[in-house]
């Protein structure tokens, strides 16, 4: 792995953080789209972080591995909220719009595969 | 020309940087008066000239064997502009001895830490930055074999040629006070002023046979000199 | 003196002084493990990460959980008005509508959540990540009298400090877990947020998320005050050193967490529910009679909840807390959810409405009193249960409500004080 997909990933869930962090702050949502909480941005910041130890770590593409895993697990975590959200306004009897639960953490999804396939391979590599 | 000595134990590389500084332009021969193996070098750098001296593997700079009398004879008489002490990074403690006497010996020392890809191998972080600050002196992560470093290390000589770094890397007050004592009786008495006077005192202090003889002083001196203080 | 081998010697002091400031022996990872923990239990990001996944089990746990717990609400709502509304005998109605479907509704309510607690903790479990967790924390926690292994017990106290208390049981030591226990109930659960939300609603506005975060804060600094007392005065020693050998990581298997999670929840079902279900029909009674005086339940300032408040009133009117305050504080020991529906009931409006209220019965100072009394006062019945059953000892349980009490009292009293003195009252 080259460190500059950490650097791209460092990047992008860094800015993500940021505004996500700043409408939830504002309590807007980001971009009038994707709904936003401090503590998604928090998240999303200490993602970036991640990535960011790995560019200068020796051992880059276990930090690499990890944060697509940390993006993954919180993308999957969204989506079953999202799930969970529609589920409820059914049996409350409200409206609801899953676009509004349509969180950028699941939009960021996709990033992940690369560093999850990566640690798939250490994983069946490597002795336990 | 900037004449450039390179000084370290045997087995860390130090053929192999000599031949990635000298290329083809070598001239194996003697030492003088002696059976040891003198290989010599011209390397061209951004316009200078470097004579490179391959000086033999030593341990310590102590003048018992031929060896380290060659190396030190060299380095005291010769006065070369710059000396490259190179360390095997994955055994710096045993390699930093020489450095030490080195930089005792008021040489312009650039250290090459060599085969860092062994010392990592073996699981060791070396912060070279921080080497460097603590010894006062340049420091050069290489891995010779790979040509990795060789081009800083070229850069590093010529820099340090018009830089003459003398750090002083002082010891336990203990022994302070005695390389003290000795410096002063050295200056005092004007003994050996074409040799740093630090490193008199403490080859005095250690006895060291070609210094006494040199300076024309006997053992009994030395041990009244350090009673004094006691 | 041998100066050859001083200076020897002493050569190699200075070496050692020097490679000790430059070099770092470094284990290379050799398991896929190593290579993990490499991430994991680095000095920078390790306890981020690990901070990130607990925040990830309180949104699994709550948020997804949320529909069931909705879900068993509409269903007892549903039977409880259908009671109400069938059954004949006024009194029966009220007992079997109100009290029994009531009850079993508010108990049943929180099952979810705590269920998916425990599904979220199997998880992290059998993944193997909790002990390089504990490794992480220990650091910090050592410097309070607590260890590694109270952090994840002390963070769960942010859902539920039932479970919490519970999950204790992974502390070996007596003393350790001991004091983890006891300054458990400090971590504000997710009962009293209700609270802070409706009173740094109404009162702190502009700042309302700051204040809730502050009360947050301010249980786990009288946590680890507390803990450091405890471990000073009352307990002493060290908290025992982590020595732990990390287990390798390993995909969860779904039956071995569900198994787990499931055989926790019944624990909690079984012994909780009696101690809430039981609550829940004291307050229905206390609420509801004297029968013939509050009209069935609609007039509680005749009932003897009521009294109970006028009672405690006089106990909690330096902090400019009146009557009303006091029955919802009592109705808290039951279970903290109860404070804010018993404004409800006693100002006769619905839990939307109350907001509107609040401000007849309350200044910002006195509410910021409110909210700290709730963060600390004493556990709520259920928790009550648990500490007994934990701690061993009916002596230690009244211990802690003992040092709750007093601590609730006396940081409300400050707060108070300094609110006022800034012109907030």
């Amino acid at each position: 792995m080259r460190w500059y997909y950490s650097a791209i990933l460092f990047i992008v869930t860094l800015a993500a953080g940021l505004t996500e962090l700043g409408g939830g702050l504002k309590g807007e949502a980001v971009f009038q789209l994707f709904p936003s909480d401090v503590f998604g941005g928090f998240i999303l910041i200490v993602i970036s972080a991640v990535f960011l130890r790995g560019i200068t770590h020796d051992e880059h593409d276990a930090f690499f591995g990890f944060g697509s895993l940390m993006l993954a697990v919180f993308g999957v975590l969204y989506i079953l909220v999202l799930f969970a959200n529609g589920l409820d306004a059914w049996i409350v009897g409200e409206e609801w719009n899953p676009v509004e639960d349509l969180r950028i953490e699941i939009v960021l999804l996709p990033l992940a595969i690369p560093g999850l396939i990566a640690l798939n391979r250490a994983r069946k590599t490597l002795p336990p | 020309m900037i004449k450039v000595a390179l000084a370290g134990n045997p087995n860390v590389g130090k053929s192999v940087i000599f031949n990635a500084l000298t290329g083809a332009k070598q001239k194996v021969g003697n030492w003088p008066g002696v059976t040891v193996e003198k290989k010599e070098g011209i390397c061209e750098h951004r316009g200078k000239k470097m004579l490179i001296v391959d000086l033999p593997g030593i341990y310590s700079l102590s003048a018992v064997s031929i060896d380290e009398k060659i190396a030190r004879d060299f380095i005291l008489n010769e006065k070369p502009d710059v000396v490259v002490s190179i360390v095997d990074a994955s055994n710096i403690e045993r390699n930093l001895y020489l450095t030490l006497q080195l930089i005792e010996m008021e040489a312009n020392v650039v250290v090459a830490l060599n085969k860092m890809d062994l010392a990592k191998s073996k699981g060791y972080r070396i912060d070279a930055r921080k080497l460097s600050a603590e010894l006062g002196i340049p420091v050069v992560p290489m891995v010779a074999i790979r040509g990795e470093g060789i081009e800083e290390l070229k850069n590093t000589i010529i820099h340090a040629s018009h830089m003459q770094r003398k750090p002083v890397i002082r010891y336990s007050d203990g022994i302070e006070r005695y390389i003290e004592l000795l410096k002063s009786k050295v200056v005092e008495n004007s003994i050996l002023p074409e040799y740093p006077s630090r490193f008199v005192a403490i080859k005095l202090l250690e006895f060291d046979e070609e210094i006494l003889s040199r300076a024309g002083i006997g053992e009994e001196v030395i041990k009244e000199w350090i009673s004094s203080v006691s | 003196m041998d100066f050859v081998s001083e200076l020897a010697l002493a050569r190699y002091e200075k070496i050692g002084e020097i490679v000790g400031r430059c070099v770092e022996r470094v284990e290379k990872p050799k398991t896929f493990s190593d290579l993990v923990d490499t991430v994991v239990t680095d000095k920078y990001v390790g306890i981020p990460i690990f901070l990130s996944f607990m925040w990830a089990v309180f949104q699994f746990a709550y948020s997804v959980s949320a529909p069931f717990s909705d879900a068993i609400d509409v269903f007892f709502s549903a039977c409880s008005d259908w009671a109400k509304s069938s059954i004949a005998n006024p009194q029966l109605a009220s007992l079997i509508g109100d009290g029994i479907f009531g009850g079993w509704g508010f108990v049943l309510v929180f099952l979810p959540p705590i269920a998916f607690v425990f599904v979220a903790l199997a998880i992290l479990e059998d993944t193997g990540y909790l002990p390089r967790a504990a490794f992480v924390m220990d650091r910090a926690l050592t410097k309070v009298g607590l260890q590694g292994k109270s952090f994840i017990p002390m963070l769960l106290g942010f859902g539920c400090n039932l479970p919490a208390i519970m999950a204790t049981r992974t502390i070996e030591d007596d003393t350790d877990r001991k004091i983890t226990i006891m300054v458990n109930p400090l971590m504000s659960c997710s009962a009293r947020l209700p609270v802070y939300v409706l009173f740094a609603g109404v009162f702190f506005e502009k700042v309302a998320g700051a204040v809730i975060t502050s009360m947050y804060m301010l249980g786990i600094v009288l946590a680890a005050v507390m803990a450091t007392l405890f471990r000073k005065f009352i307990f002493g020693g060290k908290p025992s050193p982590l020595l732990m050998e990390f287990p390798p990581y390993a995909t969860p298997a779904p039956r071995s967490v569900l198994m787990s999670a499931r055989n926790r929840t019944l624990v909690f079902l079984k012994k909780a529910a009696t101690v809430l279900f039981i609550g829940a029909l004291v307050m229905w009674f206390l609420t509801t009679y004297p029968w013939d005086a509050t009209n069935g339940g609609e007039l509680i300032e005749n009932s003897y909840a009521s009294a109970i408040g006028h009672a405690v009133e006089p106990l909690i009117r330096p902090f400019g807390l009146d009557w009303t305050a006091g029955v919802a504080l009592v109705g808290g020991f039951l279970a903290k959810e109860i404070v804010v529906g018993t404004l409800g009931m006693i100002y006769g409006v619905g839990e939307e409405e109350v907001a509107d209220v609040i401000p007849e019965h309350f200044t910002p100072a006195s509410a910021l009193a409110l909210m700290i009394i709730t963060l600390i006062y004493l556990p709520c019945l259920a928790t009550l249960g648990i500490l007994r059953q934990e701690l061993g000892s009916w002596k230690w349980t009244a211990f802690v409500v003992a040092y709750e009490l007093v601590l609730a009292f006396v940081v409300a009293w400050i707060a108070y004080g300094i609110a006022v003195g800034l012109g907030v009252a």
